[in-house]
């Protein structure tokens, strides 16, 4: 795989209540990410006990994983508000170097 | 400009504020919410010591509460006498940062800001503005010179020179109060509940809506904005007039104090919920035989208003009755005959993302279209009166403005309420499900989950009917509160037939059939509505009934007349204000626009059973519960229980806790007096030309003069089935753990239907009852 033309990124991958998206969304958008992605049917073990991906007839009440790619610039404001936030809100937050091929996508 | 770091500061600061903060939904959708549903993690009680300690107002029931109780003879006489004696205090709200940090004797203008702000966003709303921004407001030049007047022209230059972009304007209204970045949120917070009903809107805005038109948007970051640069207006004019420095830069404590009045009113609450506890476990006793052959099964809403119709059905002739939530599972956006765009039918907590549309049937498309012409004229008509009424500054001369051309329906439905309704029951239509069949595994899965919730596997009668349900009133902003809830604040006959197309739909039995789901060919499902208002049920697309059926529709529906006129009779013996149960009596109360208590709603709800019919058949519930059928030997994974936990219990918890602290907190969390109500578009309702929006209930939905018709007390859930599987569903659940272990919810189980009954303390401590019972009890 070429990997010349790629150029270094940060990604968030956010896990948290279905009823936390807005407020996630809230603080990204203030930190200016352009955009992010949202899985559904997240679950998993955590500290509150093994957390359902999906109920029948219950979207709020389930996890989602937020995706987002900023530059690196940006990463360190929305990490730092992410930490306040997840000091009373359930969820956990990933940070890993990524690439992408269209930076400018995200800035 | 703000630098990017300060702007992820004021967003999170505005996030964390909006925790405690209520949400409203839009007049036309009036979803009945948990006001303290943000915080539900905090635990019930310390829920509420955050709440008082913010917003001001009550925690806990009067003691009025209990002493007509006990007057009624449904509390014994309680052996502690302050659970009959309270002080009427109210908490004021909490001082904000300006409040506390002007030296003694200058005294904040907070009352002529909130009045000045309330009534800046209502104009804003009443303009038809698609968003309310601070700096709209601030260009105004009625809202300057009114607030010229609060702080002087220096004040107001100031404020006017804001920055446009309203978090960057909240920035440095902060940092002109002197207020640290720490104490942000928390102020924030204070400010939030300087009017927590436009900020309950706001949080709506921001965190639920999908930026649809029809309602202006207001965003909290907007409304933090105007209100604390007011504040900070008055600061720049009282330049030095501060106390000293030490109390600006205290970090303000919340207060998590509990009061003696607390005390006595956390044990009032917990005197009515275990009394009831114990009287509703003491009245289980015995069973009902089912009905082996039912010549129907008619599935109702799990809504508490349901359950009398249905005893009185069960009397009345061979017939089973089931209770679900009333959108019977169907997620499903609606888009009714003549309607530009459709509306979501399901349960707030879900986002349909499939739309089914009302088309004419085969035949009768001109007979249709005449009829939405005639619909719409209506509607143009109407729309006129509603626009005005948008308006709250022109309610007062709406009859000048509309004059003669409103004055004949206006004559009519004072003189003659019910007098000329129209013949929409008469109309060809029917629900178009081929979106739905295009999904037809998916669909199929759904139509299987619900029927295996409901109860509904086999033994299945010639005629099921889908009992969704409305209400009808005139002149009522909050009418949407007494649809059903299930359908988020719809009537919830269209989801009854979208579920009945479905379940007839032959492609969907075979691939039932092949989920060893069989649906017998002679069984037809029947879509109904039932009008909780009147309580007259009414067949949806009757004209589609195969005609070998419709001799056993037509013996339903007269037992059904039968069962309405009895439970009708009924009603005038539970609740105040209904004297008489002659149909055309009843219609006129639905009718006539000066009622303001068209009917009871769910006053009085207090618990939620989850059991099998039988258990239930043969007692006189009084309207008080919600009813899900669950079988627990056919539910050995608790799957169902599950879904039964995770949603309707949840909608349940959220519209007890409204009226719960709509009773307790009236002028925090109620909506006051409903006869001086002004609606501000579908935003909400003022009570009077000004001030906050009012959120909640009415004081028409909970009393009847000095009488309490509604109860406060917290729901208790009773369900039939073993304790281990009600564990392992709130164990994999986190919401449930809130809500059980929060104590937002009592929880009281029993295995089987001749076993003791179990109540469950937070963390799983579970308890015998009877056993409990004994030891207290004095011998």
């Amino acid at each position: 795989m070429k990997m010349d033309h790629l150029h270094a990124m940060t990604k968030l991958e956010i896990v948290v209540n279905g009823d936390d998206v807005a407020a996630v969304d809230g603080l990204l958008r203030a930190a200016g990410a352009t955009g992010y992605t949202v899985l559904g049917g997240v679950s998993g073990l955590g500290h509150g006990g093994f957390h359902q991906g999906s109920l029948h007839f219950n979207d709020r009440d389930t996890q989602r994983m937020i995706v987002c790619v900023v530059a690196d610039g940006q990463a360190d404001v929305v990490v730092d508000a992410l930490r306040h936030f997840f000091a009373d809100h359930a969820g956990v937050l990933f940070v890993s170097p990524t690439f992408v091929s269209r930076p400018e996508y995200f800035q | 400009m703000i630098s990017r770091d300060e702007r992820v500061a004021v967003q999170l600061a505005v996030t964390t504020a909006a925790s405690a903060v209520p949400v409203s939904w839009p007049l036309d959708r009036f979803v009945a919410v948990n006001p303290l549903a943000g915080i539900v993690d905090q635990g019930f009680h310390r829920a509420l010591a955050t709440s008082t300690a913010l917003y001001g107002g009550r925690a806990y029931p009067k003691a009025d509460v209990v002493r007509q109780l006990v007057s009624d003879g449904a509390l014994p006489h309680p052996r502690d006498e302050r659970l009959l004696d309270d002080e009427d205090i109210e908490r004021p709200r909490r001082a904000t940062f300006l409040e506390r940090t002007l030296a003694h004797g200058v005294a904040a203008p907070s009352e002529e800001i909130e009045q000045l702000v309330a009534a800046m966003l209502r104009d804003g709303a009443a303009t038809h503005r698609a968003t309310l921004t601070s700096y709209d407001c601030r260009q105004s030049a009625h809202a300057r010179r009114e607030f010229r007047r609060v702080v002087g022209s220096r004040g107001v230059n100031w404020w006017q020179e804001l920055p446009d972009d309203a978090a960057a304007a909240l920035v440095v209204s902060m940092n002109a109060l002197g207020l640290p970045r720490e104490q942000w949120s928390s102020e924030l917070a204070t400010q939030f509940a300087r009017l927590p009903g436009w900020a309950s809107w706001a949080k709506w805005c921001d965190q639920w809506s999908n930026d649809e038109a029809g309602t202006p948007r207001l965003s909290l970051v907007e409304l933090a904005s105007l209100l604390v640069s007011c504040d900070a207006a008055v600061r720049v004019t009282a330049g030095d007039v501060v106390s000293d420095t030490a109390s600006i830069l205290a970090p303000m404590e919340d207060d998590f104090g509990i009061s003696r009045m607390d005390v006595a009113g956390r044990e009032r609450l917990a005197y009515i919920e275990d009394s009831f506890i114990n009287a509703t476990t003491a009245m289980f006793v015995g069973s009902s035989t089912p009905v082996t052959s039912p010549a129907a099964q008619v599935v109702m809403c799990i809504d508490a208003r349901s359950e009398g119709l249905r005893a009185q059905l069960e009397k009345t002739g061979p017939y089973e009755t089931l209770g679900f939530a009333g959108f019977f599972g169907a997620p499903v956006r609606i888009r009714p005959l003549g309607w530009e765009a459709g509306y979501d039918a399901a349960p707030v907590l879900l986002h349909p993302d499939i739309e089914v549309e009302e088309v004419p049937r085969l035949g009768h498309e001109g007979e249709i279209e005449k009829w939405i012409q005639q619909q719409q004229a209506h509607v143009s008509e109407n729309a006129t009166m509603t626009d005005l009424s948008h308006d709250a500054s022109s309610m007062f001369f709406l009859a000048e403005i509309a004059g003669w051309s409103s004055l004949a329906a206006t004559v009519r439905r004072t003189l003659a309420p019910g007098a000329g309704k129209g013949r929409e029951d008469d109309v060809q239509s029917a629900m178009d499900i081929t979106s739905v069949l295009e999904q037809g595994e998916q669909w199929a899965l759904v139509a299987e989950t619900s029927l295996r919730a409901m109860g509904l596997t086999r033994n299945f009668a010639p005629l099921v009917v889908l009992c969704g349900h409305k209400s009808s009133s005139r002149a009522n902003p909050h009418a949407a509160s007494l649809d059903c809830g299930a359908c988020a604040g719809h009537a919830g006959g269209a989801n009854a037939r979208v579920m009945a197309s479905l379940l007839n739909d032959a492609s969907i039995r075979r691939r039932l059939a092949a989920r060893d789901l069989v649906i017998p060919d002679d069984t037809w499902f029947v879509a109904a509505e039932h009008d909780t208002t009147t309580d007259q049920v009414s067949v949806q697309e009757a004209a589609m009934v195969p005609a070998h059926h419709r001799r056993g529709v037509q013996r339903l529906m007269e037992d059904l007349a039968v069962a309405t006129q009895r439970h009708l009779a009924s009603r005038v013996g539970h609740a105040p204000g209904f004297s008489s149960t002659a149909p055309r009596a009843v219609r006129r109360r639905a009718e006539d626009w000066a009622q303001t208590r068209p009917e009871w709603g769910l006053a009085g709800n207090a618990g939620f059973i989850i059991a099998p019919r039988s258990a239930t058949a043969h007692l006189d519930l009084e309207g008080r519960f919600f009813l899900h059928s669950y079988d627990a030997a056919s539910d050995e994974d608790g799957r169902v229980l599950e879904t039964i936990l995770t949603a309707p219990v949840v909608v349940a918890q959220w519209i007890n806790a409204q009226y719960y602290f709509s009773t307790v907190s009236p002028t925090v969390f109620g909506a006051g007096d409903k006869t001086r109500h002004n609606a501000v578009g579908r935003v909400g309702v003022l009570e009077g030309p000004e001030g906050d929006l009012r959120i909640g209930l009415p004081e028409q939905s909970i009393r009847y003069g000095e009488t309490y018709v509604h109860i406060p007390q917290r729901l208790t859930c009773f369900v039939e089935a073993p304790r281990s599987r009600i564990e392992d569903v709130i164990a994999r659940n986190p919401i449930l753990v809130h809500l059980f272990d929060g104590e937002w919810l009592h929880l009281v189980a029993r295995e089987n239907a001749s076993s003791a009954w179990h109540r469950r303390r937070p963390h799983g401590d579970w308890h015998d009852i009877s056993k409990q019972q004994k030891e207290e009890s004095p011998s």
